[in-house]
């Protein structure tokens, strides 16, 4: 350690010994200290309510008096909205209803109605949607919006071919927000017909309303949007986040379907709890297992070996190669210093991928998997899907869905599943989506 | 140094988008103009930049954006007219030309297809709206904190970024600070035992009160439009007559402008906490504020659900340098700061490595590198929207219990409060007409 700091934390030691010294324990509190207030400039003050904190002292209903009182100012009326905004309840409604078409207080008025959960609140909102243009009905509907109050779809799908570009890009925005099966209808149809003049906005809300829709378990309806979404008329964020949320539920669905089947995580995405290696060549990141022998040489071919044995067995894993050889051991035996004896389900640059290979044993290629099988649809240097079925005698393996090997083998029925580096130049292979099913 | 991969967890939801994404958006087609200068990086690998409202501590991170050799900086928007020179004379002279843009309407640098990433540096009230808009035109977004006003924004901002698939990095660069990076490795090692108490530091009271106010300025005489937009400098903030003081920086302290002392700073050392307890995609169930009075030193006291506890405290650090983390365990403790200094319990001296000041002081450079990087790989940053917001979402939960002076409990995957109707009101506020999330 730096001498300053040791320095530092010497007197600091002498200073606070309660601090240093227990050291489990949180510090203590010191002695209050006081504190200044902010220097600013002295604030404006209501000739008749006073300052910001004496209006917002005052009960509701003297609140709602200073919304009605035509001589009372913009400062006190301000005030009275934003708290009402936490503590007014549906007696505060008509008087903030009635600042929905003054310029300088709608938005106050807004603000003091939005958060009050009375439906009353609904019911101003909605009949404002009738009465008031411009920015002020954008104001209104985007309130409505963030209420999601569903009565409302009605009026908005309307205001979705209002003259005023901002009112019709509201509406579309609201509707999305709003969600559920109505909503969604009315912005598929937009989008089926293609008339609305706002349509990246209907294309956007789209995109919030599919996501709602999957959260309340209408699967059908939202991938039926997203798909409407993929159109080459859209606008490319939209359409490019519509592919991947679509991507991602069908991604979601197989692994739930998976999980179904019995499949469980060989490892948690994480780190590396259940698996012991050489740390100087495995690392995890992003959900990946890395091992590299870059700047380390291997005497012997080494292994990251799941902590315990598995017999009959289902494995699934995504493998990724960059070069030289590596491989997934199943039934085998662990040595020391992270060497492993039994079957390899092979891979190589270039080679010996789907094939079954008996590492440290001496019956060398039992199954060429790699002629005509793997060669086939191995994609080098990026994500393949390994597979392993070991079911009594039988074993089979799998590449990108091709069953390259079958065998009958007995030598050994369960052992350790392990993740190979192989001596020689330095190489790197990444694994992940490793999930194993018992099967008995 | 730790590898940023190592820390990166996202909820299931996230990992298949991430991953479905991989496969569906594989050819990402980088824009850059050719600049033609020597020494300059190849066009297909240089990230193309914009900047939205830039005042001091946004050109000290402009000025980190600039020294990266594959960036290049092509436009300035700012409500401001002094401000727009002074970006545009500071890129102008770093690249020879007078090609950097200027403009008043936000909606014009969106407009520019090449265009890939934005920093956002604006005052904090429309730091979550600039930032979803921006998303929204297909670009990237490097935001200054504290990135929300509300839980409903926090909220927002993790959504859209999620949805629309682009990559976002608040600036809480302390996430790539050399001696915050080690305390919270260590946390995560057990090396200090299970689950060790997190205490944050937030808005030293002494110095920054943590309450806002809701008062306003005497009203001045506006200043033109082309000098100042002041209807534009309020944004989705309510209307208030204008005063010179705020457009020039003084705008912290007021409730509309601003989330708050323990905001201010816990959106760092609470950040910081949540990466440390492993707690990056929620945030604690209860808050129990200490020390409402004023004048006096002040306290939440958070508990997650698995046990976890979280302290936000505006004293009893020991004084290394401002933003203290302190974690501490059955095991043993450490503690740390601005500055890069670093204490531990005796148990764990041995160990600890030395980190220069300069080390330290190098966060910001590597939390831009930290984003550049992810622009390209299109991974995650380690501020990224979700990590954010949850951090900011705890923050804001903090400070409403500290307002309403009562413990509060909440849920996370629904950012609800239970049975207080009061809370639940003051997580999100009306936006000024036309804007919305």
């Amino acid at each position: 350690m730096p001498r300053h700091i040791l320095l530092a934390a010497m007197i600091l030691r002498m200073a606070v010994p309660a601090l240093v010294l227990a050291q489990a324990q949180p510090p203590e509190q010191p002695k209050p200290k006081p504190r200044p207030e902010r220097v600013v400039l002295p604030p404006m003050v209501d000739e008749k309510y006073g300052s910001s904190a004496e209006i917002m002292a005052l009960e509701p209903a003297r609140l709602i008096a200073i919304l009605q009182e035509p001589g009372a100012s913009v400062y006190a009326k301000a005030k009275a909205c934003q708290r009402l905004a936490v503590v007014g309840d549906k007696s505060a409604v008509p008087a903030l209803a009635a600042l929905l078409a003054d310029p300088r207080l709608a938005h106050y008025a807004r603000f003091g109605l939005e958060p009050i959960p009375d439906p009353s609140a609904d019911d101003v909102l909605r009949d404002a949607l009738r009465k008031l243009q411009g920015r002020l009905l954008v104001g209104v509907i985007n309130s409505v919006g963030y209420r999601r109050d569903a009565k409302a779809v009605g009026a908005l799908a309307k205001l979705l071919y209002d003259g005023d570009s901002e009112v019709a890009q509201a509406a579309a925005a609201a509707l999305g927000r709003i969600s559920g099966p109505q909503a969604a209808k009315t912005l598929q149809q937009e989008l089926d017909r293609g008339k609305a003049p706002v349509r990246p906005a209907v294309a956007g809300a789209a995109l919030v309303c599919a996501e709602g829709l999957l959260a309340q378990g209408q699967r059908k309806q939202a991938l039926a949007l997203y798909d409407a979404l993929t159109r080459a008329d859209l606008p490319t964020p939209v359409r490019d986040a519509a592919t991947r949320q679509m991507a991602a539920a069908a991604a979601r669905d197989a692994a739930d379907q998976e999980a179904r089947e019995g499949f469980r995580p060989l490892f948690n995405g994480r780190d590396l709890g259940g698996w012991d290696g050489d740390p100087r060549l495995w690392r995890v990141g992003d959900g990946v297992i890395v091992g590299s022998t870059e700047g380390v040489t291997l005497q012997s071919n080494s292994f990251l070996i799941t902590r315990r044995s598995f017999g009959d067995f289902h494995l699934k894993a995504q493998v990724k190669l960059r070069n030289h050889n590596s491989g997934i051991q199943f039934r085998s035996e662990a040595l020391p210093d992270w060497g492993v004896r039994g079957l390899q389900a092979d891979m190589a640059e270039n080679n010996h991928w789907g094939s079954v290979y008996d590492e440290r044993g001496k019956r060398g290629i039992l199954v060429n998997g790699w002629s005509g099988k793997a060669e086939k649809v191995v994609r080098a240097n990026d994500w393949n899907d390994y597979e392993i079925l070991c079911d009594g005698d039988f074993i089979q393996l799998r590449v990108n869905g091709v069953v390259t090997a079958e065998l009958r083998d007995t030598a050994r029925m369960s052992g350790v599943i392990a993740l190979q580096l192989h001596r020689g130049p330095a190489m790197e292979a990444q694994f992940r989506n490793l999930r194993i099913k018992v099967l008995r | 140094m730790v590898r940023k991969t190592e820390f990166v967890s996202r909820r299931r939801l996230l990992k298949t988008a991430a991953q479905a994404g991989a496969l569906v958006m594989a050819p990402q087609v980088i824009r850059g103009s050719v600049l033609g200068r020597s020494g300059a990086a190849p066009p297909s690998d240089r990230i193309t930049l914009g900047g939205l409202g830039i005042g001091s501590r946004g050109t000290s991170v402009l000025r980190s954006f600039l020294s990266e050799p594959d960036v290049q900086f092509l436009a300035i928007c700012d409500v401001r007219n002094e401000r727009r020179e002074a970006i545009k004379t500071l890129a102008d002279q770093k690249y020879g030309n007078r090609d950097c843009a200027m403009y008043s309407d936000q909606y014009e640098l969106w407009a520019r297809k090449d265009i890939d990433a934005v920093l956002i540096a604006t005052g904090d009230r429309w730091h979550t709206l600039l930032s979803i808009l921006t998303a929204r035109s297909g670009k990237d977004v490097y935001c200054e904190k504290p990135c929300s006003m509300t839980i409903a924004e926090s909220r927002a901002l993790a959504d859209t970024f999620q949805r629309l698939g682009r990559i976002y990095q608040a600036g809480t660069q302390r996430r790539n600070a050399a001696n915050f990076v080690y305390a919270v490795q260590l946390a995560r090692s057990g090396k200090l035992g299970k689950l060790p108490t997190l205490h944050a530091e937030v808005g030293p009271g002494n110095r920054w009160s943590p309450r806002t106010t809701h008062d306003w300025l005497p009203a001045e005489p506006e200043p033109p439009r082309q000098v100042c937009d002041w209807d534009r400098w309020l944004g989705p903030s309510p209307w208030r007559p204008y005063n010179s003081q705020y457009v020039q920086g003084r705008w912290r302290g007021y409730f509309d402008f601003h989330g708050g002392g323990i905001l201010e700073w816990g959106s760092h050392t609470v950040d910081l906490c949540q990466w440390a307890g492993d707690v990056d995609e929620t945030a604690p169930l209860e808050y129990e504020p200490h020390g409402m009075g004023s004048n006096t030193p002040y306290s939440i006291d958070c508990r997650y659900a698995s046990g976890l506890r979280l302290v936000m405290r505006d004293s009893g650090f020991l004084g290394l340098g401002s933003c203290h983390i302190r974690f501490a365990g059955d095991a043993g403790w450490i503690e740390t700061a601005d500055g890069g200094k670093i204490e531990v319990s005796e148990n764990l001296r041995a160990e600890l490595p030395a980190i220069s000041p300069e080390e330290a002081r190098a966060a910001t450079a590597n939390h831009v590198r930290d984003f550049l990087n992810c622009v390209k790989s299109r991974r995650q940053p380690r501020s990224n929207a979700l990590a954010a917001s949850q951090a900011h979402i705890a923050c804001h939960a903090a400070y409403i219990a500290f307002q309403l002076g009562r413990k509060l409990t909440f849920d996370p995957a629904t950012d609800t409060f239970a049975g207080d109707d009061e809370a639940n009101r003051m997580r999100s506020r009306a936006m000024r007409e036309p804007w919305r999330l």
